[in-house]
């Protein structure tokens, strides 16, 4: 990870935004303030880490209306919800749509940064896990088409021979491919070679 | 055929009229101009004897502070009422058709008159013409002469005594001869020189008619030298038509039978012109009385007979064309019972005088029923001396049938014993004037009627605002007695909070500013009470348009006062309850209106918690966060106040308001309603509004109003955008809600002004029927109009002052 984890303020309210700067880089956390969703999403950047606090009620677009945006354009930020009003709809449909959490206002200064703590952990983890899966990809890419069809048998659990009786080739072949695909996807056992796999197919393997 | 061969005959007809009235006019400026100069003065009077006309400048001298005697009897004017004055008299005699002339003591200066009847066109007698001139120093010039004549006669006696005187006593001193005959001879020359310097014609005549010495002035005044006049007679001097008098007038003197004669006398002068002069003349004898000569003075008066003249012609023009174009004039001989008619006379009955017959009372039988009776006591009383002048009004029958008004004046001439021998007057149609009166008269009754008996209080009030005149109507409303109000300005009885007001209004009605005005306005009544009034004030006028008097029309409203105050207090009442649910409505928003800078202080204060355990806090931060803690909690105060204020109730306020200083209150009283819909407020507001006279929270309530409606009529829509406009119009300022959102169905119309109609589930419907109230007590309008788009405009205008 290459960039520090940054909280994204968007709040109408002059006094909310520069007030939870304030209280944010008081426990050292770097922070951005926005006035509005849509300036936010001008500049939003996918590969900065961090969360983001919002209003839920803002003129233009809402703070609902800016995480279903976010969702739709894949951005994986978790995003805290804080409101005036302690409404069920509302926060049923923030947390329907992804929310990391809603919070009412007046709030408790601990309550929030342990929350903003917590999604920025989050989304170090997501990240973590994006970039192995990304990594597990790019190896697989390398594998020519005849190991990825190996492959596919292996992680289904097929003995060698049945996978050489399968493609008409000897088991001393796909013994050899075996080998191949083992040392270009760097792992050693079947369980890690199953594990990546699984890592960038996680419903399982797709059919042929 | 040239169009002036058409149009001329006509110019020809009307030209001759024309001419006539242009020279009339001249005569009349001639008249004016030669009076207005003559040294002396000329008045005319009536058969009455009251002064109609005084002109001339002489007058000046007399009596210019005394112009009120015009129209008075002439006795005011002279001073005296004795009628053996001489000046009375005279004009007694004039009046009955003899010229007469007196002299009269005026202010010191000594005038002849010389009065003649003025004689209207038909020869009678109309008035008397008097004509004054100044002979103060005519009479001075005489007393000189006087004395210088008396000077002569004593010399010539000391002469004859003295020769007397020397003959007797010739011998014995004949010394002494010398001596006397320089003394005479000194006398002589004293006495030539006076003769000769007088300032005055003298001419010393001889018993045969030849002047033996005449004097410079003499001369001059005839035209010409002393040695030519010398050898002239009488005859040859005096014009043939007057020779005889003359001549008779000296017979008598040298016959003896007067000393004196005096006499106004035309000589002819060496160019032929006649010189008027004065003359009078006495007879010198010598000391055993036998006549010598004759010794005459002669004062040059043609200036004054020409004006005298020229006066007497114009003066009679005058006459016939003032008082014989309107006036009948009549002249009944007692004695001989006959009467005259002049031709007006009987126009003015319509020509029908024939049918008088030949009794010259037979007219008084043609007199209105209700006039006989006074016009016969009138005329009895004044030939007995009872009036001095007979002066009626009354109707006389018209040949056509009407009654004519008519004005008749007449004197009657006396004999010494005071019998009435003759009388003479006028008769004036005065029909029109009386027409004219009689409707001035019910017009004045018709006022007095509304102003005593109306059923509106009425006051005149005077320039100093004192009441002048009140009615009973007026009197009863106050408690006052019409006495009591009269001494009383209507600023004593005015509610003090009305009195300026009142006060301005009334200043631009008498400076002509405003022709009246209306208010409404409280009086204090006397016992202390307090009567609502409506008031219609404005200003009567004289002649020049000057203000007299303030006229006040009062109309008691007390009662409708009372209902609308009863009625204004129900409907504040109202609002107020309808602003407490509205805000109860809107605590949800207020609550998080109010969260936000709490929500705030709380960040800022844990923000400096942490900076100061962590050791890394700077002062400088530290501050900004605190000033914005207290900031926050301000702003949090704020919200509460403006939501407080808005519930506040009581009577309506009237304060001057600032409509865009409302729009903003509520801009912000929505905006976390706005905020929670996700509704944009945007406010197009015209700067520099002027302010207008209102319940600046009633008015807010309406706005508000229009606004959550707005809100409402938006939920889910998109977008949800509200925008406020406020415009300033010539005569009114107009604020427009305008919302992007369902609109009204269609169905409802007119009817959301309605109470109890609405289109909102939980809505109590009053929200519009209480603002169009509100909006309507202020003087304005509040309506709806669908956007062309999507959405509703409601708009409200309210007046400016």
């Amino acid at each position: 990870m290459y960039l520090e984890p940054t909280v994204f303020v968007v709040d109408d309210d002059a006094a909310m935004r520069e007030s939870l700067r304030w209280l944010l880089q008081s426990v050292g956390l770097l922070v951005e303030t926005y006035s509005t969703a849509e300036g936010f999403l001008d500049s939003c950047d996918p590969e900065r880490p961090g969360c983001l606090v919002l209003d839920v009620r803002m003129p233009g677009m809402s703070g609902l209306g800016l995480q279903e945006e976010l969702a739709r354009r894949c951005i994986a930020l978790p995003a805290i919800i804080i409101t005036g009003y302690a409404e069920v709809p509302t926060a049923v449909r923030a947390l329907k749509s992804g929310a990391f959490d809603f919070i009412e206002k007046p709030f408790s200064d601990q309550l929030l940064l342990e929350r903003v703590r917590q999604a920025i952990e989050v989304d170090r983890a997501a990240r973590r896990v994006r970039a192995a899966r990304t990594e597990a990809a790019n190896r697989l890419a390398r594998l020519s088409a005849r190991e990825r069809e190996i492959l596919e048998f292996v992680v289904a659990g097929q003995p060698n021979k049945v996978i050489a009786l399968t493609l008409g080739v000897s088991a001393k072949t796909v013994e050899a491919h075996r080998a191949r695909i083992m040392r270009r996807l760097h792992v050693d056992t079947l369980a890690d070679l199953v594990r990546l796999v699984m890592l960038v197919q996680p419903t399982g393997p797709a059919s042929p | 055929m040239p169009a002036d061969a058409l149009t001329a005959p006509r110019r020809r007809r009307a030209a001759p009229r024309h001419q006539a009235q242009e020279a009339l006019r001249q005569r009349e400026a001639h008249l004016q101009f030669l009076v207005g100069r003559i040294p002396g003065f000329i008045w005319t009077t009536d058969t009455a004897l009251r002064l109609t006309l005084r002109m001339g400048r002489g007058l000046e001298a007399i009596d210019a502070q005394r112009p009120e005697v015009l129209g008075h009897h002439i006795s005011h004017w002279l001073g005296t009422e004795d009628p053996h004055s001489p000046t009375i008299a005279a004009h007694l005699r004039a009046l009955s058709g003899q010229a007469a002339t007196c002299e009269q003591q005026w202010e010191g200066r000594l005038y002849s008159n010389h009065l003649e009847p003025l004689r209207a066109a038909d020869g009678t007698i109309a008035g008397v013409i008097g004509i004054a001139f100044d002979i103060s120093e005519r009479q001075q010039a005489e007393q000189a002469l006087q004395a210088a004549k008396a000077e002569l006669e004593a010399r010539v006696s000391e002469r004859t005594a003295a020769l007397v005187l020397a003959n007797q006593q010739l011998q014995r001193q004949l010394a002494e001869r010398a001596q006397v005959e320089a003394a005479l001879r000194e006398s002589e020359l004293r006495f030539q020189n006076a003769f000769q310097h007088a300032p005055i014609g003298m001419a010393l005549v001889n018993l045969d008619g030849r002047a033996l010495h005449c004097n410079q002035a003499l001369a001059e005044m005839l035209g010409y030298t002393r040695d030519e006049l010398i050898d002239k007679t009488l005859a040859e001097m005096v014009p043939a038509d007057d020779l005889t008098a003359a001549q008779e007038d000296r017979r008598r003197l040298l016959a003896g039978e007067v000393d004196s004669y005096q006499a106004e006398r035309r000589y002819i002068h060496k160019s032929g012109r006649i010189v008027w002069t004065y003359t009078s003349a006495s007879l010198v004898r010598d000391a055993e009385g036998r006549p010598l000569y004759t010794i005459s003075h002669l004062h040059d008066i043609t200036a004054r007979k020409q004006a005298e003249q020229a006066l007497r012609d114009s003066e009679e023009r005058y006459a016939l064309s003032v008082a014989g174009a309107n006036d009948g004039l009549w002249d009944w001989n007692i004695e001989a019972n006959e009467v005259y008619l002049s031709p007006r006379w009987k126009a003015i009955l319509g020509n029908a005088v024939h049918e008088l017959g030949a009794d010259p009372l037979a007219w008084v039988s043609r007199l209105h029923p209700a006039d006989a009776a006074p016009v016969r006591a009138t005329l009895a009383a004044h030939l007995r001396g009872e009036l001095p002048h007979f002066e009626v009004e009354y109707r006389i029958r018209h040949s056509d049938g009407t009654y004519r008004w008519v004005l008749s004046r007449g004197l009657a001439v006396r004999r010494a014993d005071g019998r009435p021998y003759r009388m003479a007057g006028s008769l004036t149609d005065i029909t029109e004037r009386r027409e004219v009166e009689e409707e001035l008269r019910e017009s004045e009754e018709r006022f007095r009627k509304i102003f005593e008996e109306g059923p509106l209080g009425m006051a005149l009030v005077g320039r100093d605002y004192r009441l002048v005149k009140v009615n009973a109507t007026m009197c009863r409303m106050l408690g006052y007695s019409e006495e009591e109000l009269l001494g009383l300005s209507f600023a004593d009885i005015t509610h003090p909070q009305d009195l300026e007001t009142d006060l301005r209004l009334a200043q631009q009605v008498f400076a002509g500013e405003i022709p009246s005005y209306q208010i409404e306005k409280r009086y204090v009544t006397k016992p202390g009470g307090l009567i609502w009034v409506s008031l219609t004030a404005s200003v009567i006028t004289g002649e020049t348009g000057q203000p007299l008097y303030g006229i006040g029309m009062v109309e008691e409203i007390t009662a409708r006062k009372r209902a609308e105050q009863a009625s204004q207090r129900h409907q504040a009442e109202l609002a107020h309850a309808l602003r407490v649910s509205t805000l109860g409505e809107m605590a949800a928003g207020l609550a998080h209106e109010l969260n936000q800078p709490l929500s705030a202080i709380v960040s800022y204060a844990r923000g400096c918690v942490h900076r100061l355990r962590a050791g890394a806090a700077e002062p400088a931060d530290l501050l900004y966060a605190v000033e914005q803690i207290a900031e926050q909690a301000l702003r949090g105060g704020e919200i509460l106040q403006r939501h407080r204020h808005f519930l506040r109730s009581g009577a309506p306020s009237h304060e001057w308001v600032n409509v865009n200083v409302v729009v903003e209150n509520v801009g912000r009283l929505a905006s976390s309603e706005a905020r929670a819909e996700g509704v944009a407020i945007r406010l197009r507001l015209t700067p520099l509004l002027p302010p207008v006279q209102a319940d600046g929270v009633q008015l807010e309530q309406v706005v508000l109003n229009l606004v959550r409606n707005a809100i409402d009529a938006m939920r889910e829509g998109n977008p949800a955008e509200l925008c406020i406009h406020t415009t300033l119009g010539a005569r009114e300022i107009e604020v427009a809600v305008e919302d992007r959102g369902r609109g009204v169905p269609p169905e409802l119309g007119e009817r959301i002004f309605d109470a109890f109609v609405t289109t909102k589930p939980d809505g109590l419907g009053m929200g519009l029927s209480i603002s169009r109230t509100i909006v309507e007590a202020h003087g304005g309008r509040l309506w709806a109009t669908a956007n062309p788009e999507r959405g509703t405009t409601f708009r409200f205008v309210l007046p400016l002052p």
